[in-house]
């Protein structure tokens, strides 16, 4: 059952490496589904082209939402579990044809709501608030989909469990990328259940079996889901951040403490993120929001910070060990920038930070919530995490799949290396024009913002015109970069070079060996990353000011 | 290491001088965020309302109707235009896919809005100022607005409700 | 006998199935009992106010 890695020195569990597969092969395919509805919903917001009617408008969108937000990123995730539990931990799957029938249940969860979706019978956009009602059978797909990914957090515990209990991985706690993961699949199960829990009853009242939804309770309960889906991604995300800086420059957290830490804020805090969504709505009451948008005094915000140091630092620490100790930034220039997956996670993290993370933490405030609530500027913030952040780490990390799981060379090698650029400008386009173009009033989800057919007409400010430009450009470029990315990984899978000794590797995507100890020192240990840090900062204090500022202008309301 | 078990003694490892401090300004911005967005209640003078009330949408509409009848002063796009005195009771009606009354007020003085839907959820967003709220059928939301600029207003709305959804836009006017 | 030296925090967390039930219970009773509670506990129009609205002036 068992296979030594020549690659890694794993002991591989032969039956869970087609699991990773299936999984990672429809993410592939949902990614690529996602974005080509993203280009269609693009390109008709964008008045000057106006591409699709009203009614598939709305259809595509809801579409893309489902598939980008939800179907893509947990399948990568449902890969990333198996990964984690098994071949890092040399430990057995457990129950592999359960893995099998989750498998099947969240593929027809997925091809469902894809046909209720796309011949017209779930007009409802990914949040289907109720009282908007769609067909039994789209809430029946997210339930078998939201089931079979509940299946495998439960197999990834019972790994852990048996793994532990074999001592297949040595004595001590788990390997951090393991420990990030294990963070991951507890904030799943906390948001597959509640969605679990919302669209059973919303399925029965679609059915005609219960007479009312309560609006404000859907809208409580589904976010318990939707962004707390979002959360989990965080959490995988950087816990592949820690992955990748450990195989390209063989870094490690220069203090596994800090690191697991954070985590372990985010255990608990990150979930009760979720009320944001709630913040200009009339129930709950000011306290609660207040509370759980206080992260409990913003301990998950703390968390992501300390990560945003934690993870660059152990890239600087390696760098610094292995001789590149001149300035600041010595140790950045010389990082391994022809390794995909290196410049995939670096750009992740910076454009994670920079833009998804600041407009993440001030447009989340109560007060300040007030000016970009359901307006683009919240579209152009979680592209600015879920696309730029999360998606793009997964790309990169891809890379490493190849060889590893697929044993296949990488085809077209120099289209790998310039797609984590052309994808992350184009997305940092994106994700900044949609901001502004928010704060300028345009809401969200808008099929045709000259309001053609109401009583009055309303003109956004010109300036939009120009971000709309920014926005659709940068939406192109992103699109062409995930296309460079599905086309690699396609031509690498059919047709790529076998891997055949640990030198083929080495050539593309090696695996780096560790740099010498750190020597007992006084000073800094990452003075560029904590000069970054200090950067951010700054960053973030500009823009809170700049729209608490705004906000102190507006009519006054209580 | 991210892929194998910590060192022995990794839980007394002492956090490096750069990390500490960097903890120390990350607590430091995240304690002053919370403290702002408390204390925002007390000093700010934008802060969404904590008044809800359940009602229905017959009981709203009854309302909504009776108060309009008292302060009408005229009509456009078969929509009711609505001159309510300062500091009274301000209806107003989200129904797919319309925004109703017209309101005019006044520069300066305070209203009280009530804020509910006929039927779906709704998005209130004031333009050009982009203030935006949740509008749910079933709650009488209740907003105490001040008008501080004069001028031509627009509500449109932000919360997707169906194929007519672009369409749904009202008017707010305010006087000097 | 030796000092158990590793301290609350380190064994929670090597935990699994701990930490699953801690964060969850934490997300449960903050975000869903305390706001599902909430819009229980709305309260109708004041009568009051429902009188001058309806009043004729």
């Amino acid at each position: 059952m068992f296979m030594k890695c020549d690659l890694t020195g794993f002991n591989v569990d032969k039956r869970v490496i087609p699991l990773i597969k299936a999984n990672a092969v429809a993410a592939t395919v949902s990614l690529l589904l996602a974005v080509t509805a993203a280009l269609l919903v693009l390109l008709t917001r964008w008045q000057v082209i106006h591409l699709l009617p009203v009614d598939w408008y709305y259809r595509i969108l809801t579409f893309h939402g489902l598939v980008a937000l939800v179907v893509w990123v947990v399948f990568w995730e449902m890969a990333g579990l198996y990964f984690s539990s098994t071949v890092v931990l040399n430990a057995r799957q457990i129950a592999p044809w359960l893995g099998w029938l989750s498998f099947v249940l969240m593929v027809a969860g997925t091809g469902i709501c894809a046909f209720t979706i796309l011949t017209g019978r779930a007009d409802v956009l990914f949040t289907s608030y109720a009282p908007l009602k769609a067909n039994p059978l789209h809430y029946l797909g997210i339930i078998l989909f939201a089931v079979g990914a509940l299946i495998v957090c439960g197999l990834f515990f019972a790994n852990l469990i048996v793994a532990k209990k074999e001592k297949t991985y040595g004595d001590g706690p788990l390997p951090l990328f393991t420990f990030g993961l294990l963070t991951a699949a507890i904030l799943a199960v906390g948001t597959l259940l509640p969605g679990a829990v919302i669209f059973v009853p919303t399925f029965l009242w679609s059915l005609g079996l219960i007479e009312t939804m309560n609006s404000t309770v859907y809208r409580i309960v589904f976010w318990g889901f939707g962004h707390a889906s979002q959360q989990l991604n965080v959490a995988a995300m950087i816990s592949v951040w820690y992955l990748v800086a450990f195989l390209a420059v063989g870094g490690t957290s220069i203090n596994e403490k800090v690191s697991r830490g954070a985590f372990f804020l985010y255990l608990i805090g990150i979930n009760l993120a979720s009320a944001h969504h709630l913040l200009t709505d009339p129930v709950p009451s000011p306290s609660w929001k207040v509370f759980n948008t206080g992260y409990f005094m913003y301990l998950a915000v703390l968390a992501s910070m300390i990560h945003a140091f934690a993870v660059p630092s152990a890239i600087e620490s390696a760098q610094r060990r292995r001789g590149f100790t001149k300035g600041l930034f010595d140790w950045l220039k010389n990082a391994p920038w022809g390794n995909p997956a290196f410049s995939s996670t670096f750009l992740a993290l910076v454009g994670f930070g920079f833009i998804g993370g600041i407009t993440g933490v001030v447009n989340g405030m109560e007060q300040t919530n007030m000016i970009v609530h359901n307006t683009l500027a919240i579209t152009g913030h979680f592209k600015g995490t879920v696309v730029i952040g999360t998606t793009l780490t997964f790309m990169g990390v891809t890379y490493y799949l190849l060889p590893l799981i697929f044993r296949k060379k990488i085809s077209f090698f120099s289209l790998a290396k310039i797609q984590p650029w052309v994808t992350w400008i184009g997305i940092a386009m994106l994700s900044i024009g949609f901001s502004i173009i928010g704060y300028l009033g345009v809401p969200r989800r808008h099929w045709d913002i000259t309001f053609s057919g109401g009583p009055f007409t309303y003109t956004f400010p010109e300036i939009a015109d120009l971000f709309w430009v920014v926005s659709v450009l940068g939406g192109t470029i992103a699109f062409i970069g995930v296309l460079i990315w599905v086309f690699v990984v396609v031509s690498t899978v059919f047709f790529g070079k076998p891997v055949k000794s640990k030198a083929d590797m080495d050539t593309q995507m090696p695996i780096v060996s560790q740099p010498p100890a750190l020597e007992h020192h006084k000073g800094f240990v990452a003075p560029g990353t904590f000069v970054l840090t200090l950067i951010f900062i700054a960053t973030f204090i500009i823009y809170a000011t700049l729209n608490w500022g705004w906000l102190s202008a507006l009519w006054e309301v209580r | 290491m991210a892929l194998t078990v910590p060192e022995k003694g990794w839980f007394q490892t002492k956090i490096a001088k750069d990390e500490k401090a960097w903890i120390i300004i990350a607590l430091i911005v995240c304690l002053s965020l919370f403290v702002l967005m408390a204390g925002w209640h007390v000093v700010g003078k934008q802060n969404a309302s904590s008044i809800v009330y359940d009602t229905s949408p017959d009981e709203f509409y009854k309302l909504s109707q009776a108060n309009w009848r008292k302060y009408k002063i005229g009509e456009e796009e078969g929509i009711p235009v609505v001159k309510p005195p300062a500091g009274s009771d301000v209806f107003i009606l989200a129904t797919t896919w319309r925004w109703e009354p017209i309101l005019v007020l006044k520069k300066g003085a305070e209203y009280r809005f009530h804020i509910s839907s006929m039927d779906l959820v709704h998005g209130f967003s004031l333009q050009p100022l982009n203030m935006n709220f949740v509008i749910h059928p079933q709650y009488d939301y209740v907003l105490t607005f001040k008008p501080t600029s004069s001028g031509d207003f627009r509500i449109i709305c932000n919360e997707f409700c169906g194929f007519g959804h672009h369409t749904m836009i009202g008017k707010i006017t305010v006087e000097e | 006998m030796v000092e158990d030296k590793t301290s609350f925090l380190e064994r929670l967390l090597d935990r699994p199935i701990a930490l699953l039930i801690m964060s969850n219970a934490i997300f449960a009773v903050s975000y869903f009992i305390w706001g599902v509670m909430k819009v229980w506990t709305t309260s109708p129009i004041p009568e009051a106010l429902k009188e001058t609205i309806l009043g004729g002036k």
